[in-house]
């Protein structure tokens, strides 16, 4: 038996896992261990990944978005990640390896049009996430939260796994097109697909971190390295959202009257309570970990209205600038991390007089997640989400994300605030800052600061260009 | 040493900029001559950078922008010293680029985007030494009497766009030319009520003379060439919208013809040059006006532009003086006829323009203004003809006054003793020059009606007589004693309503205080809670997160199922 396989589908994702192993074998037999050897196959196979995606496309346009904002972000992380390559306790090989796989997951995530593909792929991005975060040897807290992150994701998949064989039951097709096709048949009992679709979310939803799925959240973002905690908050849910979108947009699109309030409901509860929780927040990590959990509500707001002619181009324009503006925003707590052993807002005071190339790019950061000027494109997203909401009658929805916006002012301005104001002591110059190889990351992050503000001037670029 | 020449270059360029777009569309025709030709007007809402450039604008463009350039040059001299001297030079260059979006803007809302600007700048050019409390006063009168004004702009547009259904002035033109002038009464008593305020008429006249604290050029600036001058010629841009309407012109021609008289009364009696001088700035506005009540625009900002030449010509030489005695009052002065030689030859063009002297253009374009409420009285225009008739009268007994006080202010400032010696500097004295030439060339060309020339002529000479009858003596007490308190109207201004509306912000603070912001605090009381609970659930303990998730899976799922 042959199974034909799509190239222009897999290519990317094969392309990337092979270049993971490239990086593990390198890095296991080349005699001298170092961190760019095994990181520059990965960054290869990246590359190598542009390529294909520009050579063959993928499925669709949506897919071809997605797969760019992956790997882009992956390739963000990557060069990001040199800020721990002098640490003993970071095994390189191992990091790349774990890195690749977990984006090539979320590649085929994006490009996946069967519900067996798509538990796979959950898995592939899964269990190399589970292993990212507790990477760091020796590092007890890391290890507790991998753990955390274990569990929860085996209860979410557990019940996903639950949805996806009562869809199966009941429909007796595992493709995409195929429930599209078989839900609007009125043999297909109502009450059984309901439950199943809800739980078939939940997976999905998890990978999100909305609310009730967070819990995960905040204990691993802290536990795991700030750098990976990007990985998390931007390929992993870039991945998540794209899947989502395609399964609501082509799988259950004959069911929309039940996902639509569960979608519209986990919004409103993400952004509220994520939004609420961030305002206590005195940490940059934890802010940050906080804000993606109301983000995700954000992402998955205009989902509601996914079957309408925006419905698909609104989170995914949203999701791009967010994900480009988290992964600065950990990048450059990194760093901080890194030089200052701490990213609490008492070590953040004063940042953008001290080390400006770090503190303005995170106040831009800021700026652009709450969607204030000068980060013009964050206020652009911000519309561009709510739109497709209200276009769609879903007014309560377009009240409750403004409030929200509303909300996320409070902490993110905060946050520009400790950046901007002269520390209450200035700290006795530069002691005993260690030397940390932070070159490559802080050019990251003014390469991705630049592309912000490129995009706050030129907001068409991103909103002509994505489908 | 602050660098001061990149300002004036600034200014310079832009100014060239005015000139190269507007000198071409001089000999267009004017005004009502404007045939429309693209008949496509931009639908509710927008907001476009569209420009319609008539002869009228590109003549009030072209003043605009030179006077703003021989300020500028001036200013290197008397403000050069001053600390402020940067954000002071870039207000004026904003100011400018202001009146030119006004003048030339085919948009409404970019109009009113203009208007406002000119607005925040005055503001910030009147308070400009901000550390002397009259200056702040004056500042905040002309910022808030203006805005009081602008308010029945803002409505003006709204309604307006209601009306025709585009907010685009060429599509609105062409909405009245064809459906006739709709809710022309509304719109024009609105429109009235805002250049009114920006014009400094009766009653909202007492901003102009209370902002003289401001540096001198500044008022130079505002008096001659962009401020109130855009009031009178937004009235006139928009008169084709209200043209027609006997009330809006009736009220028009009251409200000129009593600023235009009382304004040049206080004028006359004033002991302070460059307050005399702002007065006068009203009285010549209202002449501005009255030729547009009496159905000719176009006559209007013609004397809109002579006037913006020879005022900002006296305002600049009143700058001179007063940068030589150091002071503006008149008592000071005196004899400075020897000692600031090109001032007193450029002031003296400068004076017989503002008292209507032939040759000079204020002459030529008094008269045309006379004449056209001349032409009114014969009862063809929408003004009822008993009313031009008054407007006729009271134009000639102003005439009169205007003589006397510009006879008397040469006398005081300039004839009598020499005091001391003075010095005038070449950066102030060469842009005098430049406009007293143009107080003279301007009028070549000119078109003269020999009947209202001689009868004007007349009664300005018997002014000058009347002036120099009494020469420094003030007029006689009962008449004195109430024109010196400006017959108290601003007295309504000053006391009545700031005393009206503190107890009602009082009232409003307290509500707030205590009624309102109960919400805004319990708001956050609530958010810290709900914030506080939220995390005491991150207990790290994953039993209680898997919990979470399982609890959470089954209420969505009841979501689901409930919903549908």
């Amino acid at each position: 038996m042959s199974i034909p396989i799509d190239w222009a589908t897999a290519g990317p994702a094969v392309i990337v896992a092979t270049s993971a192993l490239v990086a593990l074998m390198v890095d296991a037999f080349w005699p001298r261990r170092s961190w760019f050897a095994s990181s520059l196959p990965l960054l290869a196979g990246l590359v190598g990944g542009f390529v294909e995606l520009g050579r063959t496309g993928s499925v669709d346009d949506v897919s071809a978005a997605l797969t760019f904002v992956i790997l882009a972000g992956t390739v963000l992380v990557l060069v990001g990640a040199t800020v721990m390559s002098d640490e003993d306790s970071m095994p390189p090989g191992e990091l790349h390896l774990l890195l690749g796989s977990a984006a090539s997951g979320a590649l085929v995530m994006v490009a996946a049009r069967d519900l067996v593909t798509l538990i796979v792929a959950i898995e592939l991005l899964a269990l190399p996430s589970i292993a990212l975060i507790g990477l760091r040897q020796g590092d007890r807290r890391g290890i507790a939260s991998s753990w955390t992150f274990f569990l929860t994701s085996v209860v979410s998949t557990a019940v996903t796994l639950m949805g996806v064989a009562l869809l199966y039951g009941s429909t007796g097709t595992l493709t995409y097109a195929g429930l599209s096709r078989e839900l609007v048949d009125p043999a297909v009992p109502d009450a059984v697909v309901a439950v199943a679709v809800v739980l078939t979310l939940v997976g999905l939803l998890f990978k999100l971190g909305a609310v009730p799925f967070h819990a995960w959240v905040p204990d691993t973002y802290r536990g795991a390295s700030v750098v990976i905690a990007g990985f998390l908050a931007s390929v992993s849910k870039a991945g998540a959202l794209g899947a989502l979108l395609v399964l609501l947009a082509i799988g259950l699109s004959p069911v929309d009257d039940v996902w639509v309030p569960v979608i519209a409901v986990v919004a409103t509860a993400s952004m509220t309570l994520g939004n609420l929780a961030a305002l206590r927040e005195r940490d940059g990590v934890g802010m940050l970990a906080w804000s993606s959990v109301a983000q995700a509500g954000f992402l998955v707001a205009p989902a509601t209205a996914v079957l309408t002619a925006e419905g698909l181009s609104a989170p995914l324009q949203y999701l791009a600038v967010y994900a480009l503006a988290n992964l600065v925003g950990f990048t450059a707590l990194a760093v901080v991390l890194r030089t200052r052993g701490s990213t609490s807002y008492d070590t953040l005071t004063g940042l953008a007089r001290s080390e400006p190339w770090l503190g303005v790019p995170l106040a831009f950061v800021a700026l652009t997640l709450a969607g204030f000027p000068p980060a013009v494109i964050g206020l652009v997203t911000k519309y561009v989400v709510l739109r497709p909401v209200v276009d769609d009658g879903l007014t309560w929805l377009a009240v409750v994300m403004a409030v929200n916006v509303m909300l996320g002012l409070a902490y993110y301005l905060r946050l520009v605030v400790v950046l901007v104001s002269r520390p209450a002591d200035e700290p006795d110059g530069i002691t005993s800052r260690p030397a940390a190889p932070t070159g490559l990351a802080t050019a990251a992050v003014a390469v991705g600061t630049a592309a912000l503000v490129v995009l706050s001037v030129l907001p068409g670029l991103l909103i002509d260009h994505l489908p | 040493m602050i660098r001061r020449w990149p300002y004036v270059a600034l200014t310079a360029v832009v100014a060239v900029a005015v000139a190269i777009w507007a000198i071409p569309e001089l000999d267009q025709r004017a005004f009502f001559g404007y045939v429309p030709t693209n008949a496509t007007p931009t639908m509710l809402p927008s907001l476009s950078l569209d420009t319609r450039v008539l002869p009228d604008s590109a003549k009030v463009m072209l003043l605009a922008a030179g006077v703003t350039l021989l300020v500028q040059v001036y200013s290197t001299a008397y403000m050069g010293k001053d600390r402020r001297y940067r954000s002071y030079a870039l207000l004026i260059v904003l100011f400018l680029v202001a009146m030119i979006a006004v003048v030339a803007t085919d948009n409404l809302f970019v109009l009113l985007i203009g208007w406002e600007v000119m607005g925040v700048c005055s503001y910030l050019l009147i308070g400009h030494w901000w550390e002397q409390p009259q200056s702040r006063a004056g500042a905040m009168k002309a910022l808030v009497v203006t805005r009081f004004g602008d308010l029945g702009l803002l409505v003006a547009i709204v309604v307006i766009g209601q009306t025709y259904g585009t907010y685009s002035i060429t599509g609105a033109w062409v909405g009245a030319a064809d459906q006739g002038q709709q809710h022309g009464t509304a719109i024009g008593l609105l429109v009235l009520l805002a250049v009114v305020g920006k014009s400094a008429q009766v009653p909202l006249q007492t901003w102009l003379p209370d902002a003289m604290p401001g540096p001198t050029p500044i008022t130079a600036l505002i008096h001659a060439a962009t401020m109130v001058a855009a009031g009178v010629y937004v009235f006139a841009r928009l008169l084709p919208l209200y043209g027609n309407d006997t009330t809006v012109m009736t009220a028009l021609a009251v409200v000129s013809g009593v600023t235009m008289l009382l304004a040049a009364l206080f004028a006359l009696v004033q002991h302070d040059l460059k307050r005399a001088l702002a007065w006068s700035t009203v009285s010549q506005l209202a002449y501005m006006f009255a030729a547009i009540a009496a159905g000719a625009a176009d006559v209007g900002i013609s004397h809109l532009v002579s006037h913006g030449a020879y005022k900002a010509l006296l305002f600049l030489g009143c700058g001179v003086v007063m940068h030589a005695v150091g002071t503006s009052a008149l008592s000071a002065m005196g004899g400075l006829r020897t000692t600031l030689p090109a001032t007193f030859w450029t002031m003296t063009i400068g004076f017989a323009a503002l008292a209507g002297i032939i040759p000079t253009v204020g002459f030529f374009t008094k008269d045309r203004v006379l004449e056209s409420i001349h032409v009114a009285t014969h009862g063809e225009t929408p003004l009822p003809g008993g009313v031009a008739w008054a407007l006729l009268v009271v134009a000639y007994v102003t005439v009169f006054v205007t003589a006397a006080y510009a006879m008397r202010l040469w006398m005081l400032t300039f004839l009598g003793l020499p005091s001391k010696q003075h010095v005038e500097p070449p950066s102030m004295t060469w842009p005098l020059v430049a406009l007293g030439v143009a107080c003279l060339a301007l009028s070549i060309g000119e078109p003269l009606d020999l009947d209202t020339a001689a009868l004007s002529t007349l009664v300005a000479l018997a002014g000058i007589a009347f002036a120099w009858w009494r020469q420094d003596a003030d007029l006689p007490g009962p008449v004195q004693r109430p024109l010196a308190a400006e017959l108290g109207l601003d007295h309504p201004i000053t006391r009545l309503i700031p005393a009206g509306t503190i107890g009602v912000a009082r009232v409003a603070d307290a509500a707030d205080r205590e009624g309102i912001d109960v919400y805004p605090r319990g708001g956050a009381v609530l958010a810290g809670l709900v914030s506080s609970a939220v995390r005491a659930l991150q207990t790290g303990r994953v039993q209680v997160y898997a919990s979470v998730i399982a609890v959470g899976a089954f209420v969505v799922v009841l979501v689901g199922v409930i919903a549908r």
